[in-house]
């Protein structure tokens, strides 16, 4: 299980890749960018266990 | 771990953290040697969020023309009030003039009361016209000869997008990396050197650069057509990976082009507004126009 937070929320969720991950919680990586442990990662990045992910929106508007 | 060619860990398009800035830095770079000339006066419009913020670093960074920053504080309640501390902080810090005008001083009231009893989803058109007005008009008087807009890829596929959806042609032939060289004389060259970076790398790059970003969004933004826009082109990316790339080949390379404002003649000659004096193709200007409907007591 990995730790997710997402727009304030937070949950656990089974997913072997941050892409994964994001297609589980239907959020569209155009749209986020994914913060692993602290550090950014790209979509690609293989997930463990006890791994935190932070799911941060690709805010916008002038 | 996805690793970038040197080993470490990959944040963007397959690049390390250090790797992905040198080419993000590297590629607005390549715009402004492009399109900026030493003698040019950049006057870089700014408003502390991600995109204008990555572009105010790197051309005050550049150093290749004398430059300085605008901002307009349009008077949104908790929202410009947080982007522009930041902005005042981050230019203070660096030795960049920072100038800010505000909708309050110009036209007498905030966006806020103009939107009061107005729909929201207007809110996009009138504070874009308007901040482009002050904008133009502002930098013009402090001597810019170019205003460097942070608009960034997925930005301007917006705007074509909605022209497009509205049937708009005449807006599509105007916009483009660089609009208004010959447009008139009191008309400011706008520059959009993030023209080709995707929304989602200047994002990184905030996160890796600017930890005190304020993580704020207009309260505007979720009624506007833009942001309905923006849904349907993530989307259309998701389902067809490049998607947006190859429409900005196509945009920039076929249709702009091919629907070059004079060939069309879309741009009768430009002339002054008869009220406020600023360049406008009708005797009274859209942001006349859009004032007197908004601020009744006040003319501009």
């Amino acid at each position: 299980m990995v730790r997710v937070e997402v727009e304030g929320r937070v949950k656990n969720a089974e997913a072997r890749t941050v892409r994964e991950l994001m297609d589980h919680l239907g959020v569209n990586p155009e749209e986020y960018v994914a913060v692993l442990n602290g550090e950014v990662v790209t979509e690609a990045e293989p997930l463990s266990p006890g791994d935190s992910v932070k799911l941060v929106r690709v805010w916008s508007g002038g | 771990m996805v690793s970038c060619s040197c080993g470490r860990r990959a944040v963007f398009g397959g690049r390390c953290a250090e790797h992905f800035r040198e080419w993000l830095e590297g590629s607005i770079v390549a715009e402004l040697e492009k399109f900026v000339e030493p003698s040019d006066v950049l006057a870089v419009a700014v408003s502390g969020g991600k995109d204008s913020t990555a572009l105010l670093d790197v051309v005050h960074k550049w150093g290749g023309a004398k430059m300085f920053a605008v901002s307009v504080d349009e008077g949104i309640a908790g929202y410009r009030d947080r982007t522009l501390s930041f902005l005042q902080g981050f230019c203070e810090k660096r030795g960049i003039e920072l100038h800010i005008f505000s909708f309050e001083e110009e036209f007498g009231c905030t966006l806020d009361e103009m939107l009061e009893t107005r729909p929201r989803e207007r809110a996009c058109t009138v504070c874009g016209a308007l901040r482009r007005f002050l904008l133009n008009k502002r930098s013009r008087e402090l001597g810019a000869t170019k205003i460097l807009f942070a608009h960034n890829r997925d930005d301007e596929l917006q705007t074509f997008l909605m022209n497009l959806l509205s049937g708009n042609l005449a807006q599509i032939s105007r916009k483009g990396e660089l609009i208004g060289v010959v447009d008139h004389p009191l008309f400011v060259v706008r520059l959009k050197p993030l023209f080709r970076i995707p929304e989602k790398a200047t994002a990184v790059y905030a996160l890796l650069n600017y930890p005190g970003l304020p993580d704020v969004e207009c309260p505007y933004l979720e009624e506007s057509a833009r942001f309905r826009v923006r849904h349907l082109l993530n989307s259309l990316e998701l389902q067809n990976p490049g998607a947006k790339e190859r429409m900005l080949e196509l945009y920039d390379r076929e249709i702009l082009p091919a629907l070059k404002p004079s060939a069309l003649g879309f741009h009768g000659k430009l002339r002054e507004c008869g009220r406020c004096g600023e360049p406008s193709s009708r005797e009274l200007c859209k942001v006349c126009e859009l004032l007197d409907s908004l601020c009744p007591a006040v003319k501009s």
